[in-house]
């Protein structure tokens, strides 16, 4: 038998295998989850972008892959190249026909811009170049920062194509069960019958599954789809930060941060569990955000959170979180909020007891405490400890600082402001499974001043940095526990750093976007952009402030 | 944007008084790359990429993990093209092989990251619950560990201080 990564074959036809199966899987996945009203309709042009939706189909399609090793192997049809192809096609053709059925005219008509999404029509090369360089010319620090978080992903495609696997995590449990299921066609494969594995192989599959893709396809650089994931998770990023901070600095200011942090830096460079676990939880708490200020529904926060509960199963604590952030709003609709913990319980009870226990014959629970103590001490220390690395200058460089500045900017604001803050109602027509489109205005009256082309945002935004930070503090909240269950023997308390400092990544992208949120920082850096034609790549604009109430 | 901004006229102007703002901001960043430790791991993923591009795509695969992995590596190497591909390998302890071995955990103290190099081959460390301890074919000495389960007697020595003895068949190792 050849070892998998014998040679160097850089371009391949199974690289483009792969990522022509990624392209049908993702786009087929967002035409589905829209039809069904599991995803919004992009609001505007800026969400609605080319770039927003290309990353949205990249980080579904990376989502989906799990999903269809565990079915293939499930029901016990090999996972190689042909089995994973079909099934994207098979995905792509159902969406596919989903958008048949909604075109003008037939009986599903008016999903049809559900579907599809708003478009801005077709435009040459010529134009396209002409309106590139014209948005360089208006916001030339956008234009700069872009680059720099565009290099970033080249700087990861770099790594991990001419770094071998170098993390004893992945050595150990996510590499190890992604290879064995390219040489054997299986998940459940000799690994968990043949040898004493380590722990870090019952993982949850996302990082296995995404890595035995690419062993399949293109074994010369395994980890491709870290890169990928990150290009997709910056694109899709930038549209949600431009929306909200009405701003093209603010938003590559943003991507181009977002990743620096020393220790997150790291895992653009190896295959690990906490880079996924990062991009969909943050997608469920922007969901999330959405939900609270009037526009989403309840559906995609539960679709992400069940995404990252794939990547790390620990991920149905943030659910928790988010049903009761839900919660507190306590209106009639809210008992919807059980569906936010309930999606990823469901996925958390079949990974840990089904396949792990049941079919690796692992048991996880032996790592956490079988009864719950009351022991004070141990639940300040386990506090003290994670404040105590999230300030840690090697790990996380001068964030601790930045929060501090969020909170008493957002504080002092809120203070000369003399506004009470409240998390924004929760749309009462919003049931599980329906999305309202809507125009988010739920916070404070609607503002019907005009606004700049480009600079359209989703109602008033200046509680998107008091709600972020609230939805960041229960979560904190939430996620305290999981270290105060820890076994002492198997899990003592001095190893939580390990742990902590990659599960506070989910906090990053949030705590940056409540930053480049606060209305005095976004009014500095718009000043870095002309009121020119700034946003004219971005198509027509929508000025949506009261306009769709 | 909403606030108390004044609306600045389209063209030329607004892209001039664009300029300076972006200048300061850049100029900004430009500081903290060098001063800060969030924005500074920026130069060095930067600078270390370019090296790794340039000196990286001349050597082989096998050449970069040569080059990456501890000391145990070309024991993988040695085992997998040393032996069968149905070959049930014992191993020393793997806290033998840790106590032994420079840095982190070496690759060879790990029955994962040994069947991650060796597969189909299946490793078993002397002392782990292993499933497959009942079939081992073959046996490795490392530092002379295992010298005298094989060859009792046998002077230790360069020549055998690393070597592949067969495991006598139908005599499960007992620990």
């Amino acid at each position: 038998m050849n070892f998998i990564g014998e040679h160097d074959a850089w371009i391949t036809v199974g690289l483009l295998l792969g990522l022509l199966t990624l392209a049908a899987l993702g786009d087929g996945l967002r035409r589905i989850l829209r039809h069904v009203r599991i995803l919004p309709t992009p609001d505007g042009p800026v969400l609605g972008s080319a770039g927003s939706e290309a990353g949205l189909r990249l980080l579904l399609a990376l989502a989906g892959v799990p999903w269809i090793v565990l079915l293939l192997d499930h029901a016990g049809i090999p996972i190689r190249q042909w089995s994973l192809i079909g099934a994207a096609a098979v995905i792509q053709g159902i969406g596919r026909w989903t958008d048949y059925r909604a075109r003008p005219g037939s009986r599903d008509t008016d999903a049809v811009e559900s579907v599809r999404g708003p478009r801005s029509g077709h435009r040459s090369i010529a134009e396209m170049a002409r309106s590139a360089m014209g948005w360089i010319a208006d916001a030339p620090a956008a234009a700069v920062l872009h680059a720099a978080a565009a290099s970033l992903v080249i700087f990861s495609l770099i790594q991990v194509s001419f770094i071998p696997v170098r993390s004893y995590d992945a050595l150990v449990g996510y590499d190890l069960v992604g290879k064995v299921m390219a040489y054997e066609g299986r998940y459940l494969s000799s690994v968990f019958e043949r040898i004493f594995y380590n722990a870090q192989c019952v993982y949850a599959p996302f990082t296995a599954a995404n890595n035995g893709f690419w062993y399949i396809f293109h074994p010369t650089v395994p980890r491709l789809w870290v890169p990928l994931l990150a290009a997709g998770f910056l694109l899709w990023y930038h549209a949600r930060l431009r929306a909200w901070a009405g701003s093209a600095t603010a938003a590559a200011l943003g991507c181009f941060l977002v990743f620096l942090p020393t220790s997150f830096l790291y895992q653009l460079t190896v295959a690990q569990t906490d880079l996924p676990a990062m991009v969909y939880t943050t997608m469920a708490i922007f969901a999330l955000l959405d939900l609270l200020r009037g526009g989403g529904g309840y559906a995609p926060v539960a679709l992400f959170a069940l995404i990252a509960t794939t990547a790390r199963t620990e991920g149905v604590l943030f659910g928790a979180a988010f049903a009761l952030v839900v919660a507190l709003r306590r209106t009639p609709r809210t008992r919807h909020a059980f569906w936010l913990v309930a999606v990823p319980a469901v996925y958390f009870v079949y990974w840990n007891w089904l396949v792990v226990q049941g079919l690796m014959g692992y048991d996880p629970s032996r790592h956490f405490l079988g009864e719950v103590p009351l022991d004070p001490a141990r639940a300040w220390e386990v506090v003290r400890r994670a404040i105590g690395i999230i300030g840690m200058r090697s790990l996380f460089g001068e964030l601790g600082w930045l929060i501090l500045a969020t909170v008493a900017c957002w504080g002092l604001w809120r203070f000369m402001g003399r506004k009470r803050f409240r998390l924004g109602p929760v749309d009462e027509s919003a049931g599980f499974g329906r999305v309202v489109n809507g125009s988010g205005h739920g916070i404070n009256p609607p503002d019907t001043r005009p606004t700049r082309p480009g600079h359209e945002t989703i109602g008033p935004d200046s509680e998107i940095t008091g709600t972020v930070l609230a939805i960041l503090a229960v979560m904190f909240i939430f996620y305290m526990p999981y270290f105060y269950m820890w076994d002492p023997v198997y899990n003592p308390l001095w190893t939580m750093e390990h742990t902590f400092k990659r599960g506070f990544f989910r906090f990053i992208p949030g705590l940056l976007a409540a930053f480049l949120c606060l209305p005095p920082i976004r009014q500095a850096l718009s000043r870095c952009e002309s009121a020119g034609p700034a946003a004219s790549h971005e198509g027509p604009s929508v000025t949506r402030r009261g306009g769709d109430a | 944007m909403s606030g108390g901004r004044r609306p600045l006229p389209p063209g030329r102007t607004g892209r001039r008084r664009a300029v300076v703002p972006s200048a300061l901001l850049l100029g900004l960043i430009a500081l903290l790359a060098i001063f800060s430790d969030w924005v500074g791991t920026y130069p060095t993923m930067a600078v270390r990429s370019s090296i790794l591009f340039r000196s990286a795509p001349s050597m082989t695969a096998e050449q970069r993990r040569m080059a990456s992995y501890d000391e145990t590596y070309p024991v993988l190497r040695f085992l997998r093209e040393s032996t069968p591909s149905e070959a049930v390998i014992l191993l020393p302890p793997e806290k033998f092989i840790d106590e032994n071995t420079p840095g982190d955990i070496p690759l060879l103290a790990s029955p994962s990251s040994v069947y991650n190099f060796i597969y189909p081959r299946v490793p078993v460390h002397w002392g782990d619950p292993s499933p497959w301890r009942e079939r081992v074919t073959h046996l490795l000495v490392w530092k002379h560990w295992g010298l005298d389960l094989v060859a009792p007697g046998e002077a230790p020595g360069p020549e055998n201080e690393i070597a592949l003895r067969p495991w006598p068949p139908g005599r499960p190792p007992v620990w």
